[in-house]
């Protein structure tokens, strides 16, 4: 195929320039769908096609020349219609020995299968046949539930199912590329029925019941799965025996749940639930109420909802909707407090993850009738390919190999396998992010549900049914006018999906042929680490398409964000931190050479410091490239209703403190807790770890220390500051807050527009917290020339960098010039304390304020003594800062995880409890 | 005048596929060939040289609709223009006509 579309790319240049510039892309299309449907015809078909293209295509072409051409002009494309009539005798050849691109949509992450040769007994046993492996993000070809949004539901999977023959999907799974009975009904996946019942190898008993099941209705087959997740009632035991509420358990009836949601459901005054009683993830409630209701289809397999049941149990849930007692967690941005979850339906394995790691004891049942819930990821078939059957050998070879497995369960945290075994008795331990941790009462909990859970084909109509029941809760509406209405609706939504069918669908695009270098030339790799993911990459790809255009040398310079690939395969890359002190300078390049060649390179641009931060062994091993200061979003409209001057200029603590007062709680909430706490705890006069000195000064107990230490959690223990335990994990963010602590660089999160100021100054310290943007070349990269151009020029464009630019004369955005003046100002103040960083760090210096972070999860959480937990929690600190210094020193060249075992061992000598910290 | 000119069978398929809504270029071809009962099948060079005319004439207009998911660029889509509506259904007319007076002929009436 590929061969073919080149020749008529070749065959159109016999147009005239103006017809190719206005029809030649389009006429490629076309002919690309032509093929790709000839294809499923058979090869004889395309060599027909073939003929017909060659015989017209000349012809019309010097047909549109006719009034324009000069008799030199005609010679020449009289000799190209020879060579092309050559081309012609062939092309029957070729046509029938053209190599097939099956494309593979696995998920952004999951690079290092391909790197790792998964895949390549694939092409060796289909020879003919090669893979193309496409690696979207998450939220690339996003589809929301088709409840909330019917059309971008098809959309979505429309955009997603036009990219690949073989791809990732989930069935059960609200945000994971989901097929849902809508999109199966719109003939966007390919039945793969038909194919499985000509497969004389094929075993369905190799998987798990309730997952095999779940990807099979209307007489279709509509994925091989291959993964699972499993949702059992999860319950807070406390809870419950405070609200004088048994625990549930498998024969508990509508009415037990009823009960029991209503008893446990946080309420103000007025009966309003202050946050829900229960949560059904990803559709489990369904499987819930199915406990109850069974089938919604009536015979012909459509909407039934006129029964006496349906309405019963409608009515007993509505209640519970209406108060906001039941919450469904819908696509949008779900607004419940998650530390407060006191009964849901939710991941098996999580449970016992935060029953492991944060000592959570949650209580686990299974749903009525020993069910639970599931949802299944695998691989499905684009109904676009034009190779069913290559494809769906594809999808069985991905779904037979546990390495594959292990890729999938990274989508979808949590998970377990929907197969019982693999063929060759592969080890399953191989698979690197398989999530195990269930103790010997959750697996065999585990085995109960994977062979009992309500399959997802039995969920059929029930969307639309919990909808209504949700609406009428929330509206007030009688639900017995409702459910008509929802019926009706139902089969309608059949019927638009079923028209859907009808649509015109192009082929699956053929990937762009790999590019041939001449000599001198080179294709450089660029590879971006991001604290979260890059909001746009567009920029940033046309950047690197002119600079590629531009240079002299770069035919092409790939940019490389995922976590699935390695640094190592990068001519250059970027980190978000600054990785000096910490990396093995063996591996890069120094700069020194490259700047001191470059008279446009103004070192004294650049912010003062910075330089000094990249230098080892008086050298420059990286070019900064902007500076992200964890600084103070706030809310304007609420600062202002407070009567609070805002912090333009950055508030000093007493200002701080009387704002705080001021705002209702919870007033500061952050995307980094221990930073922020540490940060304001230096503000109020405290260093309990100085980290200025070498080995760290260690004081949790000095009184000034502890005043401060108190002065700040105080603000956590009242509300003023959300907090949650684990605060080395991240933070806990309230988009009711009014001051927002995150970096200053595009965020995931819902903040306040205001500002951003730096955090609150001290009398005494001057609080800084940040991360500098690093560029490093890698030593042996294709051209470290071609490199250092292109970190230089991505220096001078400031709209791409996360952060604030590094270099001052290329800040051009009015709102970062205070804030980048401010944060100058303190970096070189005598007076400034920076926070260390999280990534720049060693092994030791991550584990150091371990002990630290757990006194205050015990002062705050637990009410604890806070002065005796931060007695003890300096003495483990201590102890372990002896044990670690006695070590060999951290070497960069090592093998760090070595150096992370022998600090741990350290940790775990001085404090066996801390083995708790490691288990994340 | 134009439309008083006969068409070719190929103008008058597309215009006549054209009559139900604007329609791509690959969508074209096929139509062409169903209504034609598999009669008249274009090539590429044929179905955009008729087309290139038709937009020269104004019988037909070129869009842009929302963007083709597989090359990232605004999909074109040819739509009748109030002028090419007119011809296709004065030529109609015409075929009509001619057609009447066949049978008429044909069945041993007069013209």
């Amino acid at each position: 195929m590929i061969v073919i579309l080149r020749i008529y790319g070749l065959l159109l240049r016999l147009y005239p320039r103006a017809f190719r510039a206005l029809y030649a892309d389009e006429m490629r299309e076309v002919f690309a769908s032509t093929l790709a449907d000839a294809q499923k015809r058979g090869g004889t078909t395309i060599v027909m096609i073939c003929i017909r293209e060659l015989r017209d295509l000349p012809i019309c072409a010097l047909k549109e020349h006719r009034e324009t051409m000069t008799m030199k002009a005609l010679i020449l494309r009289l000799s190209m219609l020879a060579i092309v009539v050559c081309i012609a005798l062939a092309l029957p050849v070729i046509a029938q020995t053209d190599d097939i691109v099956l494309t593979v949509s696995l998920s952004y992450g999951m690079e290092y299968l391909e790197q790792a040769g998964v895949f390549d007994r694939f092409e060796e046993e289909n020879p003919g046949v090669l893979l193309h492996f496409l690696y979207p993000k998450p939220f690339d070809y996003y589809a929301p539930p088709p409840e909330y949004d019917f059309n971008g539901h098809l959309d979505g999977t429309d955009r997603y199912t036009a990219t690949a023959d073989v791809l990732i999907a989930a069935i059960g799974e609200v945000y994971t590329q989901p097929i849902t009975f809508a999109s199966a009904a719109a003939g966007y996946w390919l039945d793969l029925a038909p194919l499985i019942a000509a497969d004389p190898t094929f075993d369905p008993n190799v998987f798990y019941p309730a997952a095999w099941e779940s990807v099979q209705w209307n007489n279709g087959v509509w994925m091989l799965p291959l993964t699972a997740m499993i949702y059992v009632p999860r319950y807070d035991p406390a809870v419950f025996d405070a609200a004088g509420v048994p625990y549930p358990d498998e024969n508990w009836t509508l009415e037990d749940y009823v009960r029991a949601i209503e008893a446990v459901t946080p309420r103000d005054p007025n009966g309003t639930a202050q946050n829900p009683g229960f949560i059904g993830y990803n559709y489990s409630d369904r499987a819930l109420f199915y406990t109850f209701l069974g089938d919604l289809a009536d015979d012909s397999g459509l909407p039934d909802y006129d029964r006496a049941e349906v309405v019963g149990i409608a009515e007993h849930l509505i209640p519970l909707y209406t108060s906001g007692a039941i919450y469904t967690p819908d696509y949008e941005y779900s607004n419940f407090d998650v530390s407060d979850i006191r009964f849901t339906l939710d991941r098996l394995q999580s449970m016992m993850f935060d029953r492991t790691n944060y000592g959570k004891s949650w209580g686990t049942a299974l749903l009525p009738g020993g069910r639970a819930a599931i949802g299944v990821a695998g691989f499905a078939v684009s109904s676009r390919t034009a190779h069913h059957e290559l494809a769906y050998k594809l999808a069985r070879y991905l779904n037979e190999d546990s390495r594959v497995a292990g890729g999938v369960q990274m989508t979808n945290a949590f998970t377990t396998l929907a197969r019982t075994s693999f063929p060759e008795a592969q080890p399953i331990e191989n698979a690197p992010y398989m999530m195990g941790g269930l103790d010997e009462e959750g697996q065999a909990l585990l085995e109960r549900a994977l062979q009992n859970a309500v399959p997802y084909s039995a969920l059929q109509h029930y969307g639309p049914f919990l909808k209504a029941v949700q609406q009428a809760g929330v509206t007030g509406t009688d639900v017995r006018l409702m459910l008509p209405e929802a019926e009706a609706n139902a089969r309608r939504v059949l019927e638009f999906a079923a028209d859907r069918r009808e649509e015109y669908r192009g082929p699956i695009p053929t990937p762009p042929p790999p590019i041939t270098l001449a000599p001198g030339e080179v294709v450089l790799r660029f590879r971006i680490e991001t604290l979260a993911s890059i909001p746009d990459q567009d920029p940033l790809e046309r950047f690197a398409a002119d600079f590629a255009d531009a240079d002299p040398q770069v035919v092409q310079v790939i940019i490389d964000t995922s976590f699935g690939t390695r640094r190592e395969d990068a001519d250059c890359y970027y980190l978000p931190y600054n990785a000096v002190s910490i990396t093995d300078l063996t591996e890069i390049l120094a700069l020194d050479p490259f700047l001191s060649a470059d008279p446009t390179f103004d070192l004294d641009d650049m912010l003062t410091g910075t330089l000094a931060q990249v230098r080892r062994d008086d050298k420059i091993w990286a070019i900064p490239l902007d500076v992200k200061p964890l600084v103070l979003w706030y809310d304007t409209d609420s600062l202002t209703a407070a009567g609070i001057a805002l912090p333009a200029e950055g508030w000093t603590v007493d200002t701080f403190t009387d704002a705080l007062a001021q705002l209702e709680s919870p007033a500061l909430s952050g995307t980094q807790t221990g930073r922020l706490l540490l940060s304001l705890i230096a503000a109020y006069g405290g260093v309990p770890l100085d980290t200025r000195q070498s080995p760290p000064r260690v004081d949790f107990t000095s009184q000034q220390n502890v005043n401060a230490i108190q002065q700040v959690l105080d603000l956590a223990r009242s509300g003023k500051i959300p907090y949650t335990a684990s605060i080395i994990m991240g933070g806990k963010t309230d988009n009711k807050a009014a001051l927002f602590a995150d970096w200053f660089m595009p965020s995931q999160f819902q903040r306040p527009t205001g500002g951003p100021a730096l955090l609150p100054r001290g009398t005494d310290l001057i609080p800084l917290s940040y991360e500098l943007g690093t560029a490093y070349i890698r030593r042996g990269a294709s051209s470290p020339e071609a490199c250092y151009r292109f970190i230089t020029t991505l220096a001078n464009q400031p709209e791409l960098l996360l952060g604030i630019p590094a270099r001052r004369s290329t800040v051009t955005d009015a709102a970062q010039r205070p804030v980048l003046a401010a944060f100058e100002a303190s970096l070189n103040d005598p007076d400034v304390f920076v926070i260390p960083s999280s990534w720049e760090r060693t092994s030791f210096e991550a584990l150091l304020p371990l002990w630290l972070y757990r006194a205050f999860d015990r002062y705050v959480l637990e009410n604890a003594d806070l002065e005796v937990e931060l007695a003890e929690a300096e003495r483990f600190t201590q102890e372990y800062v002896t044990c670690a210094l006695a070590l060999p020193p951290f070497d960069p060249r090592e093998n760090s995880r070595s150096h992370y075992a022998q600090v741990r061992n350290c940790a775990e000598k001085v404090d066996p409890t801390a083995r708790s910290f490691f288990s994340f | 005048m134009a439309d008083e000119a006969p068409l070719t069978e190929a103008t008058f398929l597309i215009l006549l596929c054209l009559v139900v809504g604007p329609r791509h270029g690959y969508a074209i071809m096929q139509e062409v060939t169903d209504l034609s009962t598999g009669r008249v099948v274009f090539s590429t060079g044929t179905l955009y040289g008729a087309l290139k005319r038709l937009l020269e004439l104004g019988w037909i207009e070129r869009l842009d609709s929302a963007d083709d998911e597989n090359t990232g660029r605004p999909r074109k889509e040819y739509r009748l223009t109030a002028l090419g509506r007119h011809i296709l259904t004065a030529e109609t007319n015409r075929l009509v006509t001619l057609a009447n007076l066949a049978q008429r002929r044909l069945a041993g009436g007069e013209a």
